[in-house]
């Protein structure tokens, strides 16, 4: 049964009119709607229902396969992601080794004590700015003699000087 | 089975997507919503048109019906189908505009299938656009007053003095 059906319609004409014109009223919907009912609108044709069934069951088929691509798109966004994670972190441990090289490299220096590298700092320290107080002397011609061959020697030992600390 | 258990089965198989519960839905529904847009409009391809569009809306829609009176639910669908084919035709007219066109339409509206239904187009076309639609969702929704109004957002005092009096200039024109 209707909702239409199932209402009191005298009822609910008594909330609104007095007792005569909520009759009244009554009436004039019941021949209202008669009128309605003995002069049916035209139905659908054969065509158009047969054409709404072939829309509705292709629209159907269409929502089936949104939700196919919705999945396909989601998981290619996931994997995308962890890519993209993935390659950071292994650029990330790049970096860290480059890191872990430097302070190998570093230990090794480490592996000094710091006494022995202090004195063996101030020795060649010591004997770099002799040779140095030296070079300028001759250059300034303080000392007579065999100067040439001088100069040449101590370059030779300032060399080997050199090479022996750049060594450790 | 009872009807309403039967249109229970058919709208959850409707909410599953098969298309054989579609199908019986339009089997169903397809008269009378097609007389509630051609008493409407007054015009076949229109409601074809408008009939066609209310069953795809259907399909994108049937997943959001949560229960309660199908009929009122598929109505409001139907009624707002309506209402935006006049927003479309009018393009940026007023609504009342709009009906009172569609109103010159229905009393010119050509040569029915049926001298005496046409005869209720035209004079159904001399009522205000709101009295013919609340009169005409009252008839082929089967809903009740309480429930139209609702549905229209009007008060239910509202709807029944319309329909009444729509019905019964109806009444007296058509004697």
């Amino acid at each position: 049964m209707s909702k239409k059906a199932e209402e009191n319609l005298s009822e609910l004409l008594g909330q609104f009119y007095d007792g005569p014109e909520a009759s009244e009223v009554l009436e004039d919907i019941k021949v209202g709607d008669a009128i309605l009912g003995e002069n049916s609108a035209p139905v659908p044709s054969d065509e158009l229902i047969s054409a709404i069934k072939s829309k509705t069951a292709e629209r159907l088929e269409q929502q089936k396969t949104v939700p196919l691509r919705s999945i396909i798109y989601h998981v290619s966004t996931i994997a995308a992601a962890i890519l993209i994670v993935v390659g950071i972190g292994i650029m990330r441990i790049d970096k860290a080794e480059i890191k872990t090289a430097g302070i190998v490299s570093a230990s090794l220096w480490e592996g000094l004590s710091s006494a022995e590298e202090n004195d063996e700092l101030v020795t060649l320290t010591a004997e770099i700015e002799e040779i140095e107080s030296e070079l300028v002397a001759l250059q300034l011609n303080e000392t007579n003699g065999n100067g040439q061959n001088r100069v040449i020697e101590l370059e030779m030992e300032y060399i080997e000087i050199e090479s022996d600390f750049w060594k450790g | 089975m009872t009807k309403n258990r039967e249109l229970e089965q058919i709208i959850a198989g409707c909410q599953r997507g098969e298309s054989e519960s579609f199908s019986r839905l339009v089997d169903i529904y397809s008269g009378r919503f097609y007389g509630y847009f051609y008493r409407l409009t007054g015009n076949r391809t229109i409601s074809d048109d408008l009939l066609s569009e209310l069953f795809v809306k259907l399909v994108e829609k049937i997943g959001s019906f949560k229960g309660g009176s199908f009929d009122g639910w598929v109505f409001r669908i139907a009624s707002n189908i309506f209402h935006d084919f006049l927003r479309a035709k009018q393009r940026g007219k007023k609504l009342l505009e709009g009906r009172k066109e569609l109103e010159l339409e229905n009393a010119q509206s050509g040569k029915a299938d049926d001298e005496r239904g046409e005869k209720l187009q035209v004079h159904l076309g001399k009522l205000d656009g709101d009295t013919r639609e609340l009169i005409m969702l009252r008839y082929y929704s089967q809903l009740s007053f309480k429930e139209i109004a609702k549905l229209r957002a009007k008060p239910i005092g509202t709807v029944l003095a319309k329909v009444h009096r729509g019905l019964k200039k109806l009444r007296k024109s058509m004697e």
